[in-house]
């Protein structure tokens, strides 16, 4: 009970209820189910994104070109379901596979070629982007057909569908990082990558699955992207790649690797979902977003590395006592 | 035969070079001095920026808070002089504003310990949103017309004052760099932080003083951006952000720390410049611009790690085909 307590994610849904408690003190439409379930259904894509991004931040990595490649799949999404003879299944298969390929490319040069990910990420940024509007000449991709639109909107047995598809990709995330042995390799590889290696795991191929993860991940998000806009630019997840990791960072994956929980990242999505929601339901001017934003992600990243210290100091003493005793036990 | 050190500032200078004879044989109006001048103004501000980066990826830091850093900079100066009237304090003023934004990051990771892409993701958001909040979002274009001899002036008539003020700076930060005691730490730093402490660099001193170094910079690029283009806009920084990144290690900075030179530094935001300009003169859409940018960095970058790949597939056809 007590381990439980002190654990991070719960430090982090207290946060979550103390700051959903205050904004619905505030204006009495935050606690509504209509409009808790509208802060979900926004945050379906970020949070897809951001399971993707936990597995990247855990083997210490960094990918920056996710909202580019949420644009690009998206914007092929879009072409594919124009096209008279498209149904939904092949729409599902064009974004995933064009996310995973995005995801590979990246891989192929970070694994391969072991270039920095932040470096090969801001460089695919540019690329993946770049020949996206050289593409489609800066034009949006709009009219698309109903079948695939109302996607977003329909439910099954009352869920609707981006919670399915949620739920699916939360399912397959956790079992592959808790009971598959790439998804374990995930951890130790961010843990200690010289370790890992030593005890035979294939460092290339970890790095290549993350990042094909990540970007198939992404694929599927752009499914979703189009379907709850009806309309596609080719600018879409500009800059959308800080939103997702530093719902990510805020859920307490650490950025030196090793450690993050799908749990935690989902707190995350949830925290800013929270406050961007209540923040626009309390009137709150616009510009004043930004600055509740940041301050949330420094209070949060430096709690947790105050906390770590504490820990760490706590650690050394402890085995320094239990030397002493065993010596004069001895 | 003299046998030539291969290194990654050489690499760049001949792909720099071959791209200079490309840029000039295919746009006939690239190789006048005019225009070669012109190219030098439209990378000074990246460039004052890259500066600032650089020192702080030598230390295997990174500042994703510089592009806001410039924003918020030009809404300072832009501000002050609305209720000053006096353009010296309003200046000084947002040269101050990014010391103070420098020195916030410096704090969150010197003093706290937070990782720096994790500070500066934070410091990002968190800057705009004071500009933001200045500004009301709204863009200031009320400047005196002494105002804009910074980014628009020339000096002699041929030499823009912003070319000048980005050689001077460039080469202030190769001295400290490479002369002084400041410099050397800040190297070792980066190569090795324990290693620095245990040699007596006060490390959180050095980091506090390079962030601060970084916010500066962005500042005076702020300053030269409002100038240019007249105005103060909250978002007037945040394209260069990633592409301070990107020139500064495709300049052969080593993101990981501990080596990395102005000079590369420079030669990387000359290649893009280069690449915009010509492009520009031969008409090719911008869009293009920006997946060439994105292929000169990884290709340079797979030039430098060749033999890694070399070893690589070697290895893997051992493995799979014997």
């Amino acid at each position: 009970m007590r381990n439980w307590l002190k654990k991070r994610e719960f430090v982090m849904l207290m946060m979550l209820v103390v700051i959903s408690l205050g904004i619905s003190l505030i204006t009495p439409a935050f606690l509504t189910p209509s409009n808790l379930l509208s802060i979900v259904m926004n945050n379906i894509i970020l949070a897809i994104m951001a399971m993707g991004m936990t597995l990247v931040v855990v083997t210490s990595g960094i990918d920056v070109s996710v909202g580019s490649q949420l644009g690009f799949a998206a914007i092929f999404v879009g072409l594919v379901a124009l096209l008279p003879t498209a149904n939904i299944f092949i729409v599902l298969a064009v974004g995933l596979v064009c996310g995973v390929l995005l995801g590979i490319f990246n891989g192929i040069l970070i694994a391969g070629a072991e270039i920095p990910a932040i470096v090969v990420t801001v460089g695919t940024m540019n690329v993946f982007r770049g020949s996206l509007l050289l593409y489609t000449n800066g034009k949006w991709v709009t009219s698309l057909p109903a079948w695939y639109t109302s996607m977003y909107n329909s439910s099954v047995l009352g869920v609707p569908i981006p919670i399915i598809i949620f739920a699916v990709v939360v399912a397959v995330t956790y079992y592959l990082i808790q009971y598959t042995r790439l998804g374990r390799s995930v951890y130790a590889l961010g843990g200690n990558p010289v370790a890992a290696s030593r005890v035979g795991i294939n460092t290339d191929k970890v790095l290549l699955f993350v990042f094909a993860y990540m970007g198939a991940l992404t694929g599927i998000a752009s499914i979703l992207y189009g379907a709850q806009l009806a309309t596609i630019d080719p600018n879409a997840g500009t800059s959308f790649e800080l939103t997702v990791i530093s719902a990510v960072v805020i859920g307490g994956a650490s950025a030196l690797g090793g450690s993050g929980s799908l749990l935690g990242t989902c707190i995350g999505v949830l925290i800013l979902g929270v406050l961007q929601n209540g923040m626009i339901l309390m009137r709150v001017e616009p510009y004043w977003q930004d600055v509740v934003m940041g301050l949330i992600l420094i209070i949060a990243v430096s709690v947790d590395v105050l906390n770590n210290r504490k820990k760490e100091a706590q650690k050394k003493t402890i085995d320094v006592a239990k030397a002493i005793k065993g010596g004069v036990s001895a | 035969m003299i046998k030539v050190k291969r290194s990654h500032e050489l690499i760049l200078l001949i792909f720099f070079l071959a791209l200079m004879t490309i840029m000039s044989i295919l746009a006939p109006s690239f190789l006048t001095v005019n225009n070669l001048l012109s190219v030098t103004q439209q990378m000074s501000e990246l460039g004052i920026l890259a500066l600032g980066v650089t020192v702080i990826i030598i230390t295997s830091g990174i500042d994703l808070s510089v592009g806001s850093i410039a924003g918020l900079t030009t809404i300072v100066i832009a501000t002050m002089y609305g209720m000053t009237h006096n353009l010296a304090v309003a200046v000084i003023a947002g040269l101050v504003a990014g010391i103070l934004c420098g020195a916030f990051n410096g704090v969150l990771i010197a003093k706290i310990g937070v990782p720096p892409i994790l500070a500066t993701l934070g410091t990002m958001t968190f800057f705009r949103g004071i500009a933001l909040v200045i500004s009301k979002g709204n863009a200031i274009s009320d400047f005196p017309e002494s105002y804009y001899f910074i980014g628009q002036g020339y000096i002699f008539d041929t030499l823009p004052v912003q070319t000048v003020i980005f050689v001077i700076l460039a080469l202030i930060t190769a001295f400290l760099l490479s002369k002084t005691p400041w410099g050397r730490r800040v190297y070792s730093v980066g190569n090795n932080p324990v290693a620095a402490v245990f040699s007596g660099v006060k490390l959180d001193k050095v980091l506090l003083y390079v962030y601060i170094f970084g916010g500066l910079m962005a500042a005076i690029s702020g300053w030269i951006i409002s100038s240019r283009v007249s105005t103060a806009r909250a978002d007037l920084g945040a394209v260069y952000l990633m592409q301070s990144i990107a020139a500064t290690v495709l300049g052969g900075t080593n993101i990981a720390g501990g080596s990395g030179t102005i000079i590369g530094t420079v030669i990387g935001v000359s290649v893009f410049a280069v690449l915009g300009n010509g492009l520009n003169l031969m008409g090719v859409s911008p869009f293009a611009q920006n997946l060439l940018m994105g292929v000169a960095l990884i290709l340079v970058l797979l030039i430098n790690n060749m033999s890694i790949i070399k070893n690589k597939i070697v290895l893997f056809i051992k493995l799979n085909f014997k």
